[in-house]
């Protein structure tokens, strides 16, 4: 029989009830949570009491009976691997909603599926309105009127380019505006957890559990996932020598190990967009030993100064002298020892003492005298043997706290300027060793390391360096140029160069004190994230977004990521765009224009017929007419070879002053390999003159008899206001002025008229050759190569595409639709995924009513039958109290 | 017992079914709105990039119907004055060749005769003249803003000008291209008849050989060949193309409207001098006739006795050198009737194409959406019913 006391059934009673009670409180908060975002179900965990220990009276039997039931603690219910697999999901997943956000508002620009009229879309059935109006014209040549239905056409053409272009503009100034909102999110998530972090870290000290905490705290690391690739991992962290509590910690996926950190317990880290950055350097390799110019304090090879091992002077002076008794004899220590003393004393004593070693005499020897120059007092202790700690700069060599790293040889220039020749050993035979009370200047370095490898800098310079003929790396960011090194980033005046990297702050706490490192040091560096530093979510989807170029890549986009011809962003969009402008004008200004020595008089005698007053008319002698005269002008010869160099002649002849304004230089040198001059010429093609050039001689210059009509030009300018064809791109692009005034009209033919007898053009044809050739030009197969609008594209010649205009702009939709399609189609997997994984969480850590249900239910029995326990004790005692009393 | 089955995890499977089911009634019920397969073209690249492609083929389709009206309105024009032409000349031809066989008595009816002969000469180019469309003259070649024909008097008598130049030209021989290749300054092919451009042919050449051609291109003939011979191509639709390389038109890819009216009405004069040109021809006969006797139809002289019969058969050779000329306007007056009609056709196939690209069948898109929205009344229904249910709700 068990022997335990009369009202401790009362105890177990009441256990009991507090058990039930505890448990219908969790049951009821669980259900009270049901909906809270982010909740983990809890539970009561119940122990039962038993006794311990060994009983002064126990039963032979051993019938222990336990004591009732312990609410040992509340404890969630939640599966990390599930969480795991849910934040690598979310990461994919933001990426691809990023993306195609960003896709469906290039698709409301760029896909004409369905607008228009009967759906033949807006420029594309623009495209087909040019070809009707040039038709049109083909038919009616000589007619001013369909000619400006033409311009009419291809002035509504370019509008429409223009607002393609601005509408671009437009969702690249709306994602920056989303990206620094993320920005400024997942710097508010990266402080929110750290704080949550701080709150349950105290607690946990106090020994609470923290569970609420625990749930906001995953709630922020769910949002922050999509924005960001991350590793979470949980750790022990020591308090004392009794107490631990655990540590999370966040960092970036796959950024090698160590990874990137983001959260370190208390300390986190702030993403920073800096407006211009350092231009990283594609070939960096920080993995490479090679690349590190320090050895670490753990004996690896490290790039970062705070890291490296601090060359400490330890040294301790041994006597290598030559012939050196290295036996110490305490009595007369200038005899010999295996170290020389340091300092080496101002006086020493020397014993004397009989066979039987009782002290006769005892000399005290001045070291100071001079006669004692060469006196060496030795030791055998180490520890009086060290190099003095206290660093002289006049004299590096004598001692100090560090060894200079690494140690110069030869001439060494004094911090006061002079310099000093370092001999090779120092007056006791031992090498030199030159100190410094600077730390910095001490930190050991590797030997593997290679600064001439490009590979082993971080920064790239845009100074080239003559021998390799590439540009210079550098680790010293001080020696960038803010103006040459660094380049656009973040909310700069050309948004189209902005790179949008960001870097990492070092880990901070909530006041702003640095995280040490296990040496105590404070690590202050920050951390600059590359191209493909993140693997996933929002932001670097976003950052791609806005930066990727795909086919119109340059060299530094594909070495900073291999993978940059391959990915399309909004600048592709816009390029692609552009090309399309500058072809379609440069391909209709070309065929608008004859070379300016077909058109212009460009003799070496040039003549003109100019009034030079009034005459009476032969016919009617009552009547007055003009009075014309032949005027020739000699033109100033210009350069050797065959080269004639018009200059603006005023010439007064009779009272009339007659100004041609036109500067033709028809021909151009032929040069030889060096770039001489080799006396020959070729005659200019339309390309080698400049715009002023074709303005003057449009407005100024004397047209020959056959070409009296012509009235070609540039079609499609880069502004209203002029007629210049270069630089033009989709959003600039327009009809020149020439064009808009009718000073410059479709180019009917490029024959010349007839000409009659006496030297004067016939009238002008109406041939329509040039009209056919713009027509077929229309549907004419063409190259469009990366380098029409963008010069640094990586293309090596290759077209990314070869077709008509017109098919051409459906590529670009197709590429779009293309690309849309395969990022919806992620997007629906990774949201399936995504639920899935979730709904998997909510299995395990959800709250289910009709299992809280049935919990109520069960406690509620148990809080029943716990009191009934205790009415029947209660009556139990009564009997036997009141019940058996005399 | 396998995976609990909360709450939340029907409620968030639930919103993401029923937000499925949404999307897939608005995209069916787009598709009845818009009568369309696809409203964007990343629903179905492939289909939308075959659409635009038959949408561009229709487009250029249109504008060659208009092409080919256009062209067919100045063959037209051209095809009925040559036809008047035609019946002026026949007329004219009965006439003479009437009085040739007259006696003395009725041969008085000559030199009225000759009057009419000119003034039908007259109106043939007036109507050559007339011939207008828009404000390009049908005759005119490459120079449709002037008058083709124009009267000149020279010694006394008309002179008949196509675009400045004489049409009773005396052939001249085109030097041997074997014996004497054409200079560099000249047009290279055999078959091509223009003229040098301008300024590049010297005025004299003390070459001997390049005095040839020299005098060759500086005749009329030589220009009236050239004017004779222009082309004016126009794109029907028979697959404008250019060579890459030279960047000529190729042959056969578009078609020559060019009506120079030179070409048909003739040109040139025979060793006798007596001209290939109808107008002229008629003109000539004419003089003749008004030389004669005006009482007794007497010719003036053996000499404008012999030329009248020649003229008379020239001008029996003129009438079937002009129906010639008519048949080929004729005929291409034709070619383009069945190209109008074949370009209808195409038009309408295409427009076909497009439509079975695109247009949704109505009866399959209004039975989609029923089902649709069915699934979608479905599914409200089960969110009303299933998630309000839980064993509190039997609770005591």
């Amino acid at each position: 029989m068990a022997v335990m006391g009369t009202f401790s059934s009362f105890t177990t009673a009441r256990l009991a009830i507090y058990a039930s009670q505890a448990s219908l409180n969790v049951t009821g908060h669980n259900i009270a949570n049901i909906n809270t975002t982010g909740y983990t179900r809890q539970r009561m965990d119940l122990v039962s009491l038993g006794a311990t220990g060994w009983s002064e009276y126990s039963n032979s039997y051993q019938a222990k009976i336990g004591y009732g039931v312990l609410s040992e603690r509340v404890t969630q219910l939640r599966d990390p691997f599930l969480d795991i697999r849910y934040r690598d999901e979310q990461a994919n997943l933001g990426a691809a909603e990023a993306t195609l956000d960003g896709l469906n508002q290039l698709r409301n620009i760029l896909d004409e599926v369905g607008k228009g009229e009967d759906g033949f879309g807006v420029i594309e059935a623009q495209l087909n309105e040019f070809f009707d109006r040039l038709e049109g014209l083909k038919q009616r040549v000589g007619t001013d009127e369909y000619d400006n239905l033409v311009r009419s056409a291809g002035k509504t053409l370019a509008a429409y380019l223009n607002d393609s272009a601005k509408q671009i503009e437009t969702i690249r100034n709306n994602q920056i505006a989303k990206l620094n909102e993320s920005v400024e999110k997942v710097n508010g998530l990266l402080n929110e957890i750290r704080d949550l972090n701080e709150q349950i870290r105290a607690q946990s000290i106090c020994g609470d559990s923290a569970l609420e905490l625990r749930d906001a705290r995953n709630v922020a690391i769910d949002k922050l996932s999509s924005y960001l690739p991350i590793d979470v991992t949980y750790s022990m962290e020591k308090i004392d020598q009794n107490t631990e509590v655990e540590k999370l910690s966040i960092s970036l996926k796959d950024t090698g190990k160590p990874p990137i950190s983001l959260v370190d317990g208390i300390y986190a880290t702030q993403l920073i967009t800096n407006e211009k950055v350092a231009r990283p350097n594609p070939a960096y390799d920080p993995t490479l030993s090679s690349s590190c110019q320090y050895i670490g304090r753990d004996g690896k090879p490290t790039d970062i100064p705070r890291e490296a091992m601090v060359v400490k002077n330890d040294n301790v002076v041994e006597n290598n002298g030559a012939g050196a008794n290295k036996t110490y004899n305490a009595d007369n220590p200038t005899l010999g020892g295996p170290y020389i003393m340091q300092p080496q004393p101002d006086s020493v004593d020397i014993i004397t003492r009989d066979a039987n070693g009782e002290i006769t005499g005892t000399q005290t020897l001045d070291l100071t005298d001079p006669a004692n120059a060469n006196v060496v007092v030795y030791t055998d202790n180490p520890a009086k043997a060290k190099v003095p700690q206290t660093f002289d700069p006049a004299n590096p060599t004598a001692g100090g706290p560090y060894i200079l790293q690494p140690q110069p040889t030869g001439n060494y220039t004094l911090p006061d300027g002079t310099t000093i020749t370092l001999p090779a050993n120092d007056a006791n035979g031992n090498p030199i060793v030159v100190y410094t009370d600077d730390q910095n200047q001490a930190l050991k370095l590797n030997p593997e390391y290679e600064p001439n490898n490009p590979a082993s800098h971080k920064y790239m310079l845009s100074e080239i360096d003559p021998v390799s003929g590439k540009n210079k790396t550098t680790d010293d960011i001080t020696l960038l140029d803010p103006d040459k090194d660094y380049i656009d980033n973040f909310n700069s005046d050309n948004p189209e160069d902005n790179r949008y990297l960001f870097q990492l702050d070092s880990l901070k706490d909530r006041k702003g004190r640095f995280m040490r490192d296990k040496y105590g040091q404070e690590i202050k560096e920050t951390t600059d994230l590359t191209d493909t530093t993140l693997v996933g979510g929002s932001l670097q989807a976003m950052r791609e977004f806005l930066t990727e170029e795909g086919e119109f890549s340059s060299a530094y986009d594909i070495g900073m990521d291999p993978d940059a011809t391959t990915k399309r962003g909004l600048p592709y969009y816009q390029h692609v765009l552009d090309s399309w402008a500058v072809e379609f004008a440069r391909a209709f200004n070309e065929a608008n224009q004859l070379a300016p020595d077909v058109v212009y008089q460009t003799d070496d005698t040039v003549t003109t017929k100019v009034q030079v007053g009034e005459e009476p008319d032969p016919a009617n002698p009552g009547n007055m007419v003009p009075k014309y005269e032949q005027i020739a002008y000699h033109p100033v010869k210009g350069k050797e070879g065959g080269l004639v160099q018009y200059k603006a002649i005023t010439i007064d002849n009779n009272g009339v002053e007659i100004t041609v304004m036109k500067e033709v230089n028809t021909h151009k040198d032929v040069l030889d390999a060096d770039g001489n001059p080799t006396g020959k010429t070729v005659s200019k093609e339309l390309s080698d003159y400049s715009v002023a050039e074709l303005d003057a001689l449009r407005q100024n210059g004397l047209l020959k008899p056959e070409y009296e009509f012509y009235d070609g030009g540039v079609l499609f300018s880069n502004r209203s206001d002029g007629n210049d064809p270069t630089g033009i791109t989709a959003k600039n692009i327009t009809i020149s002025s020439g064009w808009e005034t009718g000073a410059i009209r479709v180019l009917n033919t490029r024959k010349p008229d007839g000409l009659n007898e006496d030297g004067t053009a016939d009238t002008h044809n109406t041939r329509q050759d040039n009209i056919l050739h713009m027509i077929a030009m229309m549907d004419q197969k063409r190259p469009f190569n990366p380098e029409l609008s963008v010069d640094d594209a990586q293309s090596q010649g290759s077209a990314f595409f070869k077709g008509s205009f017109q098919e051409y702009y459906t590529a670009v939709s197709a590429t779009l639709a293309m690309d849309t399609n395969i990022t919806n189609a992620r997007n629906v997997n990774y949201s399936v995924t995504s639920l899935d994984l979730d709904n998997q969480r909510s299995s395990v850590s959800g709250v289910d009513l009709n299992e809280e249900a049935t919990s109520m239910m069960q406690f509620q029995k148990s809080y029943s039958a716990a009191c009934r326990l205790l009415t029947t004790m209660d009556s139990m005692l009564d009997k036997l109290i009141n019940g058996t009393a005399i | 017992m396998g995976m609990r089955i909360t709450t939340n995890m029907m409620m968030n499977s639930y919103r993401f079914d029923l937000m499925n089911a949404t999307n897939t009634l608005a995209g069916s019920r787009d598709k009845v709105i818009t009568q369309r397969k696809f409203n964007s073209y990343s629903e179905d690249p492939t289909t939308a990039t075959h659409a635009w492609r038959i949408r561009r083929a229709y487009a250029k389709n249109e504008s060659y119907k208009i092409n080919n009206s256009d062209t067919g309105a100045r063959f037209n024009i051209a095809w009925e004055t040559l036809g008047s032409i035609k019946t002026n000349l026949y007329d004219a031809n009965a006439k003479a060749s009437a009085v040739r066989g007259l006696t003395d008595s009725t041969a008085s009816a000559r030199q009225p005769l000759g009057k009419v002969l000119s003034n039908t000469a007259d109106s043939v180019i007036q109507a050559m003249n007339s011939a207008k469309y828009g404000d390009h003259y049908v005759f005119s070649g490459e120079n449709a803003l002037n008058v083709p024909f124009t009267w000149e008097k020279k010694d006394g008598k008309d002179v008949l000008l196509y675009r400045g130049v004489d049409v009773n030209a005396k052939k001249v021989d085109m030097p041997d291209m074997v014996q004497n290749p054409r200079p560099d300054w000249a047009p290279q092919s055999a078959d091509d008849y223009s003229l040098p451009e301008p300024g590049k042919m010297p005025a004299t050449s003390n070459d001997p050989k390049e005095q040839e051609w020299i005098d060759y291109y500086s005749s009329d003939w030589a220009k009236l060949q050239a004017l004779a011979h222009e082309e004016t191509n126009v794109d029907l639709g028979m697959g404008l193309e250019e060579d890459g390389t030279t960047g000529e038109l190729i042959d056969g890819t578009a078609f020559n409207m060019a009506l120079p009216g030179i070409a048909m009405l003739g040109y040139g004069v025979d060793e006798d001098g007596l001209p290939y040109n109808g107008v002229m021809a008629m003109k000539a006969l004419g003089e003749i006739f008004d030389r004669c006797d005006p009482k007794t139809g007497e010719y003036a002289s053996k000499e404008d006795e012999a030329n009248a019969n020649k003229l008379l058969d020239r001008i029996s050779d003129v009438t079937d050198y002009v129906s010639n000329s008519y048949s080929q306007v004729d005929t291409k007056k034709t070619f383009l009737n069945s190209n109008e009609t074949r370009l209808k056709s195409q038009g309408d196939y295409l427009m076909e194409e497009i439509l079975n690209l695109e247009q949704i069948d109505m009866a399959d898109a209004i039975t989609s959406f029923s089902w649709d929205y069915y699934c979608y009344n479905a599914a409200l229904k089960i969110g009303n019913q299933l998630l309000s249910q839980s064993l509190i709700d039997y609770m005591n």
